[in-house]
């Protein structure tokens, strides 16, 4: 069996990615009106992890398996994002 | 057509708990019981992602590059977490009023815990 | 050497008991998310863990993390116990004991 020629069925594509975009538009409701600022930061370490489904599911409509390499990248550098928001909160909080 | 079969699950799979990741964040109370679905959902949809991703390109580098993608984002989901929950509760954030108990608040464990009158003067000032 | 070889059983079995608890956690996490009622019950506990050298601790917060209800919160300044938030804290004993009887021992056959 070749897998060169296999593609993913167009409907399913289209959920797969509906279903992301409805989750990160309810991610950037939550960014927005979040109460407090944690509550901000998870709301953007989701859609971090938004991100990487989006370019993966991506790569697999589009048969470009290179579009996978922008997942790792995204995936090595939003950590430290999230790091980098924490522990300002921190630092401002101890001084 | 069987691999096709294979592939069409995980994605549907994947893309169901990313979205039930997100409807968690807006339906649960605060922010500690918003990190138990930011957290689990999101990582294990990536990973159902790239299982089908393995499944549909069946060969080396794509494997290599998830298998790298995995075990990062299972060792720094856990401490992105625990990093933001810790800073939540040093800022005193609003915590549910059904939480039963809560054996932070009052420790002296913690070096440097601030009272909440502290925090306002420190935000005011 | 040898040692290590014998590990190795081990931290397969690790590794299927990792998969195994993270997909329980995330139906438990579906089935919260879609009832229409909140049915969580949540807390945060102090435990004391028998873990003590660095590698141990971080399979522990990185397993309780990824277990069905909790996450790992904080860990004291002398290292002798963690603080955990559980979305099913009926009774805090029976909380800890499910985390110190089911995941620090499996920390504790596995990792040095």
């Amino acid at each position: 069996m070749m897998t060169d020629h296999s593609v993913l069925p167009d409907w399913v594509a289209f959920a797969a990615l509906t279903m992301l975009a409805v989750a990160m538009l309810l991610a950037l409701y939550r960014l927005a009106k979040g109460p407090t600022l944690p509550d901000r930061i998870v709301a953007l370490d989701l859609i971090a992890s938004l991100t990487i489904g989006f370019t993966i599911v991506f790569a697999i409509y589009t048969q470009q398996v290179r579009y996978l390499d922008i997942a790792a990248i995204v995936a090595l550098v939003i950590f430290i994002g999230t790091v980098a928001y924490a522990t300002y909160l921190k630092k401002k909080y101890y001084d | 057509m069987i691999n096709n079969l294979i592939v069409s699950f995980f994605v549907l799979a994947g893309a169901f708990f990313s979205l039930l990741a997100a409807v968690g964040v807006i339906r649960f109370p605060d922010v500690y019981t918003r990190m138990h679905a930011a957290t689990k959902a999101p990582a294990f949809g990536i990973l159902l992602f790239l299982i089908a991703a393995v499944f549909f390109f069946a060969d080396f580098y794509t494997s290599a590059i998830s298998l790298m993608i995995v075990v990062f984002i299972f060792l720094t989901a856990p401490v992105a977490s625990h990093i933001i929950s810790r800073v939540a509760h040093l800022l005193n954030t609003e915590i549910w009023s059904e939480t039963s108990i809560d054996e932070l608040a009052n420790d002296a464990d913690i070096i440097g815990k601030k009272s909440p009158a502290e925090i306002s003067d420190a935000e005011n000032g | 050497m040898k040692k290590i070889l014998f590990k190795i059983p081990h931290f397969f079995i690790f590794i299927l008991f990792y998969l195994k608890e993270m997909v329980k956690a995330n139906f438990y996490l579906a089935r919260d998310i879609l009832s229409p009622k909140m049915r969580i019950s949540p807390g945060i506990v102090k435990i004391n863990i028998r873990a003590n050298s660095d590698n141990r601790i971080l399979a522990l917060f990185n397993l309780i993390t990824m277990t069905p209800g909790s996450i790992c919160m904080d860990i004291s300044d002398d290292r002798k116990s963690i603080y955990v938030h559980g979305m099913y804290v009926k009774d805090r004993d029976s909380f800890e004991s499910e985390i110190k009887e089911g995941i620090e021992k499996k920390i504790l056959e596995v990792f040095e």
